[in-house]
């Protein structure tokens, strides 16, 4: 899709009218990322129909389009970085099949040899090397750390290079590398302590260093769907891409929709959250935890307020300010607030023991 | 080519975490309103929705996955407050976009996960994908503890 390039950085709406022909104007494209705070007209069926898409709502609140998760509506261009890469295509010439390759055209592949091997970095921390060599692999051994400090400009690739000097690297021909680079240069901003993938290409299998990464990619990604179909039910028997995604996107959908419908229940059911709220969370600490989890204990309100402390630095009760910090006081005090019921309602509370007990 | 599947940590925690952690959202969202209840159903509707997403997100791991950081940054500026994480968030760039662009197919499915995915538009494919099956599991156990919190609270 054309318009996919710029559908998010620019904040545009071109993802919006591709996919679900309703053009919001002025919306940053996020803005319909927004499933869960979405105003409350926002219907899920009607958004399920529409293309069965990403959610469109026709009515976000003005919050949510002046939200800008901020995730990607911004462009940050790595024109500077992505640049710098230019020279390195330029100075490796259109090399043959390295299977082929003589011994004259070693030093000249050496440069490839180290940019790819960079370049198949991926950031998953492998460490990955086949077996099967492509017949160069002793000339992997010549270092080209000069010519990597000279012609990169990324000091964290020079220095994981660096970190591996005897590993296998793959022996590839170098063609226009601009994509990976890019990839390897923004990979290399968030993942800077992550290993590389070093690999080599397969016997009958082309060695080009575009189709190496792809095939990298692929196979990662594929793993991935992989254990996605796993956890989506009933995606067993699906075989390919395309219609796995499709499930897993319906997948979430559904479990959005159920969100939003078990918590239309709960208000309905529920309209004093306080007092059972509270009842059922001290209910929920009588009930015998024998996991390491420092969540509940045995002792209500000592035990809770206790191990409240423990997990203080991953919860907040406050969940619109998150500072990383503990803030134990107000913890207690918010507890102390909230959570100091009788305990003899709780004995009264004990039918309703029953369908909360098994399954919590 | 071997790719080991234990570097792909999808765990969850318990289903009691889930619940607590509900639960306490919820506790806290009666006492910040403790006068005034709200009259509309869809308001309360709202924020019942909220707390379950954010409670979700803090029981999943607050800051160890890309979709809970991103999901709680959009419902702390929904009010108002700037919340900094430590770690550097990533942007995602036009290039990364044209790099991720491999498969046309697969990435058009994949624009609308990350529609969905809160926080996926900054993530590379594979990435995307891990971040969906994290958030599948933690947005089912959500789900099973607000039915049990349903069944437990329906008058019988």
């Amino acid at each position: 899709m054309g318009g996919e390039s710029n559908e998010g950085e620019m904040g545009l709406n071109h993802g919006g009218d591709d996919q679900n022909g309703i053009s919001r104007v002025g919306m940053p494209l996020y803005a319909k990322v927004d499933p869960f705070f979405s105003s409350a007209d926002w219907d899920p069926v009607v958004s399920v129909g529409v293309g069965g898409g990403g959610f469109s709502s026709s009515h976000y609140p003005s919050m949510a389009a002046m939200d800008n998760p901020g995730m990607s509506c911004f462009p940050h261009y790595q024109t500077g970085s992505g640049s710098g890469y230019h020279d390195m295509p330029a100075s490796l010439g259109p090399f043959g099949d390295c299977g082929g390759g003589g011994g004259g055209q070693f030093l000249g592949s050496d440069k490839k040899e180290e940019s790819v091997g960079r370049l198949i970095r991926a950031g998953d921390g492998h460490q990955v090397s086949d077996d099967v060599v492509l017949g160069d692999g002793s000339s992997n051994r010549k270092r080209r750390q000069p010519v990597a400090e000279s012609q990169w400009n990324k000091q964290k690739a020079v220095e994981e290079f660096q970190e591996e000097p005897q590993s296998q690297k793959k022996h590839k021909n170098d063609q226009s590398k601009e994509k990976m680079m890019n990839k390897e240069s923004s990979q290399s901003e968030e993942a800077p302590k992550e290993n590389y993938i070093h690999m080599r290409a397969r016997r009958g299998q082309a060695t080009n260093s575009h189709s190496l990464a792809e095939r990298v990619r692929r196979e990662k990604i594929s793993e991935r769907m992989r254990l996605l179909q796993e956890l989506v039910p009933g995606c067993n028997k699906i075989t390919g891409k395309a219609v796995m995604l499709d499930e897993i996107i319906n997948y979430v959908q559904s479990l959005q929709q159920q969100v939003e419908f078990l918590s239309m229940k709960l208000a309905t059911v529920n309209p004093e959250l306080n007092v059972d709220i509270d009842r059922i969370l001290a209910k929920d600490l009588l009930q015998p935890r024998d996991r390491n989890t420092p969540t509940l204990g045995l002792n209500p309100f000592t035990g809770f307020q206790g191990t409240m402390q423990n997990i203080s630095t991953t919860t907040n009760p406050q969940y619109n300010s998150l500072p990383q910090t503990t803030l134990e006081s107000e913890l207690q005090s918010l507890y102390q607030m909230g959570f100091v019921s009788n305990p003899s309602t709780m004995s009264s509370f004990s039918p309703n023991n029953g369908p909360l007990k098994p399954e919590l | 080519m071997a790719f080991a599947e234990n570097h792909i940590n999808t765990d969850v925690p318990e289903k009691d975490v889930f619940a607590l952690h509900f639960l306490q959202t919820l506790s806290n969202l009666s006492t910040q309103n403790p006068f005034s209840s709200p009259d509309k159903k869809s308001d309360r509707v709202k924020k019942i929705k909220k707390a379950a997403y954010v409670s979700m997100a803090r029981a999943a791991g607050c800051t160890d996955r890309l979709w809970s950081r991103a999901l709680l940054q959009r419902a702390a500026k929904r009010n108002n407050k700037i919340v900094r994480f430590p770690r550097r968030r990533k942007r995602v760039t036009w290039l990364r976009r044209r790099s991720n662009r491999r498969d046309p197919v697969e990435e058009a499915a994949a624009e609308r996960l990350r529609n969905l995915v809160p926080g996926g538009g900054e993530m590379k494919t594979s990435k995307l994908m891990e971040e969906t099956a994290h958030y599948i599991k933690c947005l089912s156990m959500q789900v099973k503890v607000m039915q049990c919190l349903v069944d437990g609270l329906s008058p019988k």
